[in-house]
């Protein structure tokens, strides 16, 4: 491990130093990317109801901040949400974190079959794992309830178990996240030295030891990196408090801010009460920022890639295989098996059902009939390649470079761009989305209408998770390698790709397969920009749910994660060689 | 080290490889239907058009914009088909038609008028409607979707704005074609939209029940029921409490409020929306709601074990409308077809294809017109979904409503 020594500044890695001019155009394309959505959100909160962000009309009002700070209830909702993000946390941070260490530090056989399960949920829509949840915990008609009620020969109607509860909420949220918090913490065990995990064991430690005492205390700033990020995220996320949350009781602040913006049969949305709320969101982002940065002051005590015999090991898990497996067997069960299976079923029914051998009689493929037989199906599944992979990749390579900045070149301005990719994730995406809009349909270059204003949109949405993810990788990658290459005569950007992105990759790889399956599966952005040329699988996912063909939405689904898996695996394969199954 | 770095680096080429790919195929990708924004050379308003119109000829088209108001039918006629010729693909918004739906209505128009179309669905729900078209008209953008769906008061905002067609002389031009138009024309509630939009689709907010779990002779009557302690924790309602906030209409304030507490009492489950309530009733997991009478129909058509009763103690009503903004791409185009899906293909394709349920003044009103005369409702129970004068007002009321709910 890297000594603690005060950062140091090179005159080399000037932005404008020796016509290094792409690090300075980079800066002005991300700042330029995240600045919109804070401005479309900003100008929105001084707008009156029926009014858009730039609406013509001219009118402006106070009347939103007043009904937002001032309401008590606003903080009953975010004292729910501080409460929903911080249970959510507990749960699943230390799932996510063992998962990561069990599919790249141990021995445990078929992790590569883990790896691509892990694909499913990530996928996923998270609303569409919620109804699977409804349908199979579901108090009055969930099938694992009514199994229970026949096997036990239980006398209530109801329960015995009841998803819209707080835990069951938790649940939910937790099974849908873990897949990306597993995936964001995996790029953090690759670029780390096992010397001392090495030396721990030669001196007799057990795995789970080493594990607790070396692995974790080196993980540090990487995991906080993801809990700072994850607990911005759940205060965004909607889709499975939306659905269970009223019912369970929780109210929180992202459905709250959705509501806003879905009121039917009342004219417009009112987008400035709702980019108000969000603003608590940015306050929070704000104050976990700082938070951030505190962490990041500590990066050179964890830099663990030194290039003296860096060489991942692996663990050798002895008898403690069949417990780890039974606790990934667990985890699939819940998150994977389940409701996957409950939504497969659907998509073979005509209307939701309990699976039963009666209504085994009713299934059809005439779901999937109806969803081959038009002629947008080949149209949709282009349009969502090409988006989700352009725009996974733009992201991962700004993010890149913004990281590889900030971590290298720490600087007021610099700071101040790592602080601003974080800020559009406190921004709902509807407000995104309509900022985008808004903006990009005025722009003399007509990207409006075309698959350019996805991507863009996308890019936008995705930055933050992107560049969350660069820095904890290039946070462990110590200057020493850098100064090397210098000496070797190589210039900043030379030294930024055959060193630092290089070393870097698994944690791009595993970024870009975030942002590609999480583009495929987007729907308020798609909503917004997609047209009838450029609509994605998202769209008719979300069209068919909200008419209510939910036989149809699932079986686009069904299709959609068959479709990611196979292009996750394909982008996994190509892009680390083989590494994983070392 | 750095040799093992340097065995990664055909990987690495190949990730710059894919985005060159993507860059190259994303630019080839653009969406050749996409509405454009106009060339400057301004297009002079015709005579006809109401103040402030402009109507731009589609893309690549020698056809001239030609004057709505006042057209014989067969001039139309020959208007839209000649928008057609210039550019066959047509594009609607709001439907959220099956592709199977609109190719039957393609046929069904080709066959009516002999003009032939490739009619696509611009995949946005009623909710991002309004604010597209406006922000599209704020910004002068041409060659729109020449039509959308949405009730009277979603679409109302995008006819405020001055970004919606109001010179359409509906009567005038189809009256002789199908006699019954005037009957629908008048039922707009929306002063505002009489000249720009034809209701084609009435919507009930009815009592849809999971007959697995509930003997219709037992089923529930009235909104009063569902708070009828049997139904405990197996009642659905919306979240955002708009029932309710429409009912005061009947009800009173008061009334409303009284019946949210004692709803809330019972436990009921929330849904966000008719579509996720009517997949809840179909499943079981809640036995009685109440939700738009098409999506139980909709339910009821694909086998589920579903029926509804229209409330006796208050029943909302709202007309989905076909609304025509102004910079459509095929001006002729969208009023014909509007009238023809609103007086024949909402009864054939769309009925057939998305199991909408037609309501007609004249037409029988199907089955609904023997619910509503077996629920014994007159109009003093009847709320129109469709007229909110205040808004603002009617958001307060319904917040207090979700409160309710969510305290």
């Amino acid at each position: 491990m890297a000594t603690s020594t005060k950062p140091q500044r090179y005159n080399r890695f000037n932005l404008l130093h020796n016509g290094q001019m792409l690090p300075f155009i980079v800066v002005v394309i991300v700042v330029a990317l995240s600045i919109i959505p804070l401005l479309g959100m900003l100008i929105a909160t001084f707008r009156p109801a029926d009014t858009l962000p730039l609406d013509t009309s001219g009118l402006w009002t106070l009347e939103h901040y007043p009904k937002v700070f001032l309401d008590t209830k606003t903080y009953t909702i975010l004292w729910d949400t501080v409460a929903y993000a911080v249970a959510t946390m507990v749960v699943s941070l230390p799932i996510a974190l063992f998962f990561a260490w069990l599919t790249d530090r141990t021995d445990m056989r078929g992790r590569g079959v883990f790896y691509t399960l892990m694909f499913i949920p990530l996928v996923m829509p998270a609303f569409m794992i919620a109804i699977g949840w409804i349908q199979l915990l579901g108090p009055n008609n969930g099938a694992l309830n009514v199994y229970a009620r026949d096997i036990f020969d239980l006398v209530s109607t109801r329960g015995p178990l009841n998803i819209y509860s707080f835990w069951g909420l938790v649940l939910v949220t937790s099974m849908a996240v873990i897949p990306t918090m597993w995936l964001l913490l995996l790029g953090l065990f690759r670029n780390m030295d096992s010397a001392l995990e090495d030396a721990a064991l030669t001196s007799g430690a057990s795995p789970l030891g080493v594990f607790r005492r070396i692995t974790l205390p080196l993980l540090r700033p990487g995991v906080l990196t993801v809990a700072i990020y994850y607990t911005l995220v759940l205060t965004e996320v909607f889709e499975v408090p939306l659905i269970l949350g009223p019912t369970a009781g929780v109210n929180v602040l992202s459905v709250h801010i959705y509501e806003q913006t879905t009121d039917p049969e009342l004219g417009l949305p009112v987008y400035g009460l709702a980019a108000t709320f969000a603003l608590i969101a940015l306050i929070l982002g704000a104050v976990l920022i700082a938070f951030y940065m505190w962490a990041v002051r500590q990066q050179h005590k964890y830099a663990v890639v030194t290039g003296k015999g860096f060489r991942p090991r692996t663990v050798r898990l002895g008898n403690w295989t069949y417990l780890c497996w039974g606790i990934v067997a667990a985890y699939l069960m819940l998150a994977v098996v389940l409701p996957t299976s409950i939504v497969f079923w659907n998509s073979l029914s005509a209307f939701p059902s309990v699976p039963s051998w009666a209504s085994l009689q009713r299934l059809s493929l005439d779901n999937y009939r109806e969803v081959f037989s038009g002629g947008n199906l080949t149209r949709m599944v282009k349009n969502t390649a090409i988006v989700a992979a352009v725009s996974s990749t733009a992201t991962m390579i700004l993010a890149a470079i913004v990281a590889w900045l900030t971590v290298r070149r720490p600087s007021n301005l610099t700071r101040a761009l790592n602080a601003i990719t974080f800020l559009p994730l406190a921004i709902p995406t509807p407000v995104v989305a309509l900022s985008i809009l808004l903006l990009y349909i005025r722009s003399p270059i007509p990207i409006y209408g075309t698959l350019w204003i996805l991507i863009i949109a996308f890019t936008t949405r995705y930055l933050a998770l992107g560049t969350r993810l660069m820095h904890s990788a290039q946070l462990q990658i110590d200057k020493s390698l850098d100064e090397a290459a210098y000496t070797s005569g190589a210039g900043p950007m030379r030294t930024f790709y055959n060193i630092n992105l290089k070393l870097m990759l698994p944690a791009f790889t595993n970024g870009w397969i975030w942002v590609f399956a999480h583009a495929v599966r987007d729907f308020a952005i798609p909503l917004f920009l997609a047209t009838a040329g450029t609509r994605m699988i998202a769209n008719v996912v979300f069209l068919n749910y909200a008419t209510g063909q939910q036989n149809l939405a699932v079986t686009y689904l069904v299709l959609l994660f068959v479709v990611v898996v196979i292009l996750a695996a394909l982008a996994r394969l190509t892009l680390t060689s083989g590494r994983v199954q070392r | 080290m750095l040799r093992k770095i340097g065995s990664r680096k055909v990987s690495f080429l190949v990730l710059l490889g894919i985005v060159a790919a993507t860059l190259v195929f994303a630019a080839c990708g653009s969406d050749p239907t996409a509405t454009q924004r106009p060339a400057d050379t301004a297009v002079p308003p015709t005579a006809t058009t109401a103040p402030g119109t402009t109507m731009a000829p589609p893309a690549n088209t020698a056809v001239p914009p030609t004057p709505v108001g006042g057209q014989a039918f067969a001039d139309l006629v020959a208007a839209a088909k000649a928008e057609v010729e210039a550019n066959k693909t047509v594009i609607i918004r709001g439907g959220g038609y099956k592709e199977s739906t609109l190719s039957r209505l393609e046929v069904d128009f080709r066959n009516e008028f002999d003009i032939d179309m490739n009619l696509e669905d611009d995949p946005k729900t009623f909710q991002e409607v309004p604010t597209v078209y406006i922000a599209e008209c704020q910004a002068g953008i041409k060659n729109l979707p020449i039509l959308w769906y949405n009730s009277a008061g979603t679409a109302a905002p995008v006819f405020d704005k001055g970004c919606g067609r109001d010179d359409i002389d509906w009567k005038g031009l189809f009256s002789e074609k199908w006699p019954l138009i005037g009957e629908i024309v008048d039922l707009q509630p929306y002063p505002a939209l009489r000249n720009g939009a034809l209701i084609y689709l009435s919507r009930m907010n009815v009592i849809a029940y999971n007959t697995d779990f509930i003997d219709p002779a037992d089923s529930p009557k009235s909104i009063e029921d569902l708070t009828d302690p049997k139904y405990k924790g197996r009642v659905g309602t919306h979240g955002i409490g708009f029932m309710p906030s429409f009912l005061q209409a009947v009800w009173s304030q008061d009334q409303a409020i009284d019946y949210a507490k004692r709803l809330k009492a019972n436990e009921p489950i929330f849904g966000s929306g008719s579509p996720a309530l009517a997949g809840m009733v179909a499943s079981g997991e809640v036995w009685a709601t109440v939700i738009n009478h098409s999506f139980a129909d909709r339910a009821i058509a694909a086998g589920a074990p579903v029926n509804w009763n229209i409330p006796s103690d208050g029943l909302v009503i709202y007309h989905d409308n076909l609304n025509l903004p102004k910079n459509a791409s095929h001006p002729n185009l969208a009023v014909l077809l509007t009238a023809y899906i609103a007086m024949e293909g909402v009864g054939g394709a769309i009925g057939d294809g998305e199991g909408w349920s037609r309501v007609m003044p004249s037409d029988g009103r199907g089955t609904l017109g023997a619910k509503l005369d077996e629920a014994g409702l007159d109009a003093s129970k009847m709320v129109d979904g469709g007229t909110i004068e205040n808004a603002t007002a009617e958001r307060a009321f319904r917040g207090t409503i979700a409160d309710i709910y969510k305290g």
